[in-house]
């Protein structure tokens, strides 16, 4: 742990008399930097699973798939280098429901599937934290630079899933809302879901769960127009499909604060 | 199941959408009435032909019916307490001009699409382009009174926090009251809220997409 890392670390006894319902700087860290590593080994392997299921793009998807691996990389080193270790256990339990849905459209052979819920839902939410995360980063020395490279090549996967799609369902603009549909019911309450039991963890370290939130929302809607959904029904899905996670948390905060 | 106990469960049904009906123009009766008292006494200019006539077609539709004793009684006057504000120009412009209104616009297409009895669908059709006329006035108003766009934010993130976040309580409210009889949650009714009150928020009054977003986020998780 470096020095300045040390100093920003609040004590125990301190963390003991902190609100119960919030995790201390540590912890918050830890859960966030364990699903930052997991979640890359996690899309490195949706890549590859895609890689399969499409052997026109199968070099280039596997090349994300590196990409994502080296960001697990990185992101783990440096948390080491500031004396955190990754949450294995927190992350595992998040990302659980997505390997469900990865696997279960892979098995089925949806290549579309896949890509909406790797390149759309689950790089929003990199995007949605990895952004805010760049203006905190300074007091987890070495952290910014891999947040940076990293947010920089999530947009590249993006850019690259938006004209990809929009090839695949240029003609069935009804077709590709459909499927989103489909896939945003698991995808947004899975994803949406961990974004808001990190709420907690962003707060902890200066940054907002609800901004972030706001800007998953925000984001993810703006990558369905990208494709060609008119912005209307874009929102009310997305919207919709927030709503009852925002709810919960809320209720669970409700729950946390009565019981501290 | 026998056709004797088919009729029977087929007239509780009907039963209970005529209820949820009367609830429904009961609440739009109480948001009309304190939308029409609110610009009475701070934004005559949005009282317009329509808007009276919207108010009194609603108050026609719901005579006879009331909140009193119903869940939905302390969440509608929580909601319109909030909706009061200071009382000044700017709070009716933003709490009924812009978010009453366009909540209005949502629910008198919703319920006004084969939900309501056909005199009751002609009365939405109505309120419901009211709403819309209105709303465009309230937003031309407010950017004349505040022509910096930054200062409009300000302003609509202050005073429409608490709304939001009471507009999230009515929520619940009205899941218990109409998501039997009409089949509809409130979440599709904030999705379809929110897709009618963003083009509101950034083409009416020059405000950021995401900053608005944002603020709802922040309002509905507390």
């Amino acid at each position: 742990m470096t020095m300045e890392t040390q100093e920003a670390m609040p004590s125990e006894t301190e963390v003991q008399r902190g609100n119960e319902a919030m995790p201390s700087e540590k912890e918050a860290l830890a859960r966030l930097m364990g699903l930052a590593v997991f979640g890359e080994r996690v899309a490195a392997r949706t890549y590859n699973l895609c890689a399969k299921l499409e052997p026109r793009h199968r070099d280039l998807l596997r090349r994300f798939a590196q990409m994502e691996g080296q960001h697990a990389l990185w992101f783990k080193q440096a948390s080491e280098a500031n004396g955190v270790t990754p949450d294995k256990e927190f992350a595992e339990q998040e990302l659980g429901y997505l390997l469900e849905q990865v696997d279960a459209y892979f098995e089925a052979g949806d290549f579309d599937a896949l890509l909406v819920v790797q390149g759309f839902i689950v790089e929003s939410l990199a995007i949605a934290t990895y952004a805010p995360y760049l203006e905190v980063a300074e007091k987890y020395p070495g952290t910014k630079e891999v947040f940076q490279r990293a947010l920089d090549e999530e947009h590249y996967h993006v850019d690259w899933v938006i004209r990809c799609l929009r090839l695949r369902w240029f003609d069935d603009d009804e077709g590709f809302l459909a499927l989103t549909r489909r896939v945003n019911v698991q995808g947004i309450d899975c994803i949406g879901g961990s974004l808001m039991n990190i709420a907690s963890s962003l707060d902890r370290i200066g940054l907002s769960g609800a901004d972030s939130a706001g800007a998953m929302m925000d984001g993810y809607t703006e990558l369905l127009e990208r494709v060609g959904i008119d912005r209307r029904p874009a929102t009310r899905n997305v919207v919709s499909l927030f709503m009852p996670l925002m709810r919960k948390y809320r209720s669970q905060r409700r729950a946390e604060v009565a019981h501290a | 199941m026998p056709s004797a106990a088919m009729a029977q469960s087929a007239g509780a049904h009907a039963d209970r959408r005529a209820e949820a009906r009367a609830l429904l123009w009961a609440m739009l009766d109480a948001v009309e009435g304190h939308t029409v008292a609110r610009y009475a006494a701070a934004a005559p200019e949005l009282l317009t032909p329509g808007k009276k006539a919207a108010r009194d077609a609603v108050a026609w539709r719901a005579a006879g019916t009331s909140l009193a004793g119903t869940p939905l009684e302390t969440a509608v006057d929580s909601l319109l307490a909030a909706a009061t504000g200071d009382g000044s120009l700017t709070d009716a412009l933003l709490l009924q001009g812009l978010v009453l209104e366009q909540l209005g616009v949502t629910i008198y297409r919703t319920f006004g699409d084969g939900r309501l009895s056909d005199d009751g669908s002609d009365v939405a059709t109505l309120a419901g382009a009211a709403s819309e006329e209105v709303s465009a006035l309230a937003a031309e108003r407010l950017c004349a009174e505040m022509p910096n766009a930054d200062a409009r934010f300000d302003a609509f993130a202050e005073r429409t926090d608490a709304m939001f976040v009471r507009l999230d309580a009515l929520g619940e409210a009205l899941d218990t009251a109409f998501s039997g009889p009409f089949g509809l949650h409130f979440e599709d009714v904030m999705g379809e809220f929110m897709a009618d009150l963003l083009p509101a928020c950034t083409d009416g009054l020059g405000l950021q997409r995401r900053e608005v977003i944002v603020h709802l986020t922040h309002a509905l998780m507390g």
